[in-house]
């Protein structure tokens, strides 16, 4: 049995207005590519930021226990559920310590999910910072991971204004994969690309969770990928998750 | 863009400011000898014509009071301190209204930096806001009539007059919403940046939305922060004369109430010399913001 | 998360509509000029002689008050609204896709924007031939060093509507562009940008009306922005600062803070009244 990473279980987030996800429950092993698929708006970026400790609505989190097993037992939504904004504040804090090194998050729709004010380069290396050990050579652990990603290492320079849709998501997932994570969460990577462009990231996402023995925890809609790829398909719809 | 564009204004300031009044001049009905040496409170118009260029036309008097104002000539005050070249007054007041606007930049500034960093609660908000409902007027009105009850009519050396510079800078940090304005005005920026994306994404990573966000809205930081100076300089007219603060504002006002045009016009060059020196720190601080926006560590252009 | 508390607009439209109708009869029942003083009726209280007793020189200080609200209340007015035109030009620009106009507009803003409004005001004030003494050329001077920043505000937010984009994106719903940008973008859009600058730029030209009468009053020099036959506030608030120095004139105090206040809150007012719904 693979290594246990994360434990998502009966999730139920409440807003102002409705019930966001209820009853949603996965887990995450090292090496294994689990889908969260499901309609738009059926709660799957809410139950992916949930996975990570973001907690942001009201009331907010009503029942759930998150775990990150190869970490510790401690169940981290235990002082949280039904205590509301300031409890889920409390949690984003103490969570922040994981993401984006134990957890890591590639956006959707990268263009706008950069920095505009930074350079790709700069970025890398924010996000290299949150290794353990950052690296001695700088400048070649960021050339090396470029070209994990099939971005070249002029990119490093390189405003996110000044990318094409397909380069910055290309971006996207180096700077999401430089602090060597054991979990990439990619949410919807194949959104506003071409059907070529698709198939190229989602490929390049698949090639380098396996070179780096990275857990991927892919939110899509797209039934081709998922079926193509995905080790676990966890459905969210009315009512809750079925795998 | 905008830095060039910041440059060329500021450039443009010190030539714009004279040549605007020269126009004024000689648009406005009358004689410009008598506008400037109006009849029956100034003598020696002839004198004054030939050595201004008056009775040369507009373009004869602009490019004559240009020449001399670059070498630091502008004639003798007529009406201001009968007989005194115009330059030692303007430099004499100089050291007044620096020390008056350098530290009413001090709460505009701790304002900023503490909104920025979450220091200071919205709830606060009401508070600044209605201080700086308070003209500046009245505020330093008050503080006058505090140092007059205090120390009486001679009171403008040791103590009360450094109390006069500091009730001025007090005035002007806080009164006409110019606290409230740094304060909210830095959140309100800082809150739409972190409405963005990146920002909350940046959340997701672990990252702090304060350090992503800075690269972001600090030309519009720097860009309020000169206005808030801008209005801090216009402001010290009004104060220096209510508070007895020998500075540039109060010459200005004294030139303009003798109608000693010679004060008058250095004064105003003086005041657009400051605003140019405004506009190009503030497009040297673009300048440094977009260097520091482009800076990426050396990577090799073969990965190892 | 929970929306901040907004100022209702029902009573912020009545509380301005009051304070405006209160200053416009003021300044209708504004003596031609002051009586002659009269020293025998010094210093008396509101309740001595209603509605806000005399001066130090037995002058009723409602005619004080009458005469300065008709000094500020029409150059205020046509200074907001020169400021609101200005920055109605920038939004429809911005809109309309005249960028030849936009880029104009903010090369000119930046200079004139960058100029200390007091300094400007102050060389006018000196160039202004005696018999034009009055606020008018003075808050319409002011009006155009204030445009720049309400023009700015005007254009980006024209900006976040989308801009050109905007307009097209109606017209394809049979829209006529002349309704989009009178309608769609100003009325609907633009409006509390406009209201809210033009009821500050209004304000600071009241406020900049005091500070340069008492400056004047202060020095016992004539003020520039009136007659000699007229009387500014800033004589309730130089009598004001007389009565913290011993003389007995805080209710001219009183009165002077008190109108400061009711044009400081007639500005807040129109401000909530036209806010965005």
């Amino acid at each position: 049995m693979s290594d246990l990473l994360l434990e998502l279980d009966d999730l139920c987030i409440r807003s102002t207005h409705r019930t966001l996800v209820d009853g949603v429950s996965f887990q995450v092993r090292a090496g294994q590519i689990v889908a969260l698929v499901g309609a738009s708006g059926s709660g799957k970026s809410v139950s992916a930021r949930a996975a990570m400790g973001v907690l942001d609505v009201v009331p907010g989190l009503q029942r759930g226990v998150l775990r990150y097993p190869a970490v510790s037992d401690a169940d981290l939504f235990a002082t949280v559920r039904g205590q509301g904004e300031a409890a889920q504040r409390r949690l984003l804090a103490e969570t922040a310590r994981f993401r984006g090194g134990y957890l890591a998050y590639s956006p959707q729709s990268a263009s706008s999910a950069l920095n505009p004010g930074r350079t790709i380069g700069r970025q890398i290396q924010m996000a290299l910072a949150r290794r353990e050990a950052p690296p001695s050579d700088l400048g070649g652990t960021i050339a090396g991971i470029l070209d994990e990603v099939g971005l070249p290492p002029r990119a490093a320079q390189a405003l996110p204004g000044e990318l094409s849709g397909g380069m910055a998501q290309r971006a996207a997932l180096a700077i999401a994969i430089a602090p060597s994570p054991r979990i990439l969460i990619a949410d919807e990577p194949e959104t506003g690309l071409d059907p070529v462009l698709r198939r190229v990231v989602t490929e390049l996402m698949l090639g380098v969770a396996r070179r780096r023995q990275v857990a991927l925890l892919l939110i899509s809609h797209t039934a081709d990928t998922v079926k193509r790829i995905a080790d676990a398909v966890v459905r969210i719809g009315e009512g809750g998750a079925r795998v | 863009m905008r830095p060039l564009v910041r440059w060329i204004a500021a450039v443009a300031l010190p030539l714009a400011v004279p040549a605007v009044i020269t126009g004024a001049l000689w648009i406005l009905p009358g004689d410009p000898a008598e506008i400037i040496c109006p009849p029956g409170i100034c003598t020696g118009r002839e004198v004054l014509s030939a050595r201004w260029g008056l009775d040369r036309g507009p373009w004869g008097f602009y490019t004559t009071w240009l020449g001399h104002a670059v070498t630091g000539d502008f004639g003798n005050s007529w009406r201001v301190a009968q007989g005194l070249p115009v330059r030692d007054l303007v430099l004499e007041s100089l050291p007044a209204t620096g020390q008056v606007v350098a530290l009413a930049m001090v709460p505009l500034v701790l304002g900023m930096v503490a909104s920025a960093a979450g220091w200071l609660p919205r709830r606060a908000d009401g508070v600044w806001q209605f201080v700086g409902l308070i003209p500046s007027v009245i505020l330093a009105l008050g503080f006058a009539a505090v140092v007059q009850i205090q120390f009486g009519a001679a009171s403008n050396e040791g103590l009360p007059a450094l109390l006069r510079v500091v009730f001025a800078a007090l005035v002007l940090g806080v009164a006409d919403g110019a606290l409230a304005d740094a304060i909210v005005g830095t959140r309100s920026t800082f809150d739409e940046e972190f409405k963005q994306r990146y920002a909350q994404i940046a959340t997701l990573r672990g990252e702090s939305m304060l350090s992503n966000a800075l690269p972001n809205v600090l030309p519009a930081l720097v860009g309020q922060l000169r206005a808030r100076v801008l209005a801090v300089v216009s402001g010290t007219v009004v104060v220096e004369v209510v508070l007895g603060v020998p500075g540039l504002g109060e010459l200005l006002w004294s030139g303009t109430l003798l109608q000693d045009f010679g004060v008058v016009l250095a004064a105003a060059w003086a005041y657009a010399l400051l605003s140019g020196a405004l506009l190009l720190t503030q497009a040297m601080a673009e300048v440094a913001v977009a260097t520091w926006v482009r800076a990426a560590p050396p990577v090799p252009e073969r990965s190892p | 998360m929970m929306a901040e508390a907004r100022p209702a607009r029902g009573p912020a439209i009545a509380l301005a509509a009051v304070l405006f109708a209160g200053l416009a009869v003021l300044a209708a029942v504004a003596p031609e000029f002051v009586r002659t003083p009269d020293l025998s009726a010094r210093y008396l209280l509101p309740w001595q002689s209603p509605p806000f007793g005399t001066d130090d020189r037995g002058i009723p200080l409602w005619e004080v008050a009458a005469q300065g609200s008709r000094i500020v209340l029409v150059p205020a007015m046509v200074a907001g609204a020169l400021t609101a035109a200005a920055a109605t030009l920038a939004g429809v620009a911005r809109c309309a896709g005249w960028s030849w106009l936009d880029t104009g507009l903010q090369a000119v803003g930046e200079l004139v924007g960058s100029l200390p409004r007091l300094v400007v005001v102050l060389v006018v004030a000196l160039l202004i031939p005696p018999t034009w003494k009055s606020l008018l050329p003075i808050a319409v001077v002011w009006a155009f060093l204030a445009a720049p920043g309400a023009m700015d505000e005007a254009a980006t937010t024209a900006g976040r509507l989308g801009g050109a984009r905007f307009v097209e994106a109606l017209k394809a719903h049979g829209f006529s562009a002349a309704r989009i940008l009178l309608y769609h973008v100003i009325v609907l859009n633009l409006r509390p940008v406009l209201v809210r600058q033009a009821a500050e730029v209004g304000m600071q030209v009241v406020f900049l009306e005091i500070a340069l009468s008492y400056l004047a009053v202060s020095r016992n020099e004539p003020s520039f922005t009136h007659p000699d036959s007229g009387y500014s506030w800033a004589t309730l608030l130089y009598q004001g600062y007389t009565a913290a120095l011993g003389e007995p004139l805080w209710h001219a105090m009183a009165l002077g803070v008190g109108l400061v206040a009711a044009v400081a809150t007639l500005s807040r007012a129109l401000r909530a009244a036209a806010r965005a719904r």
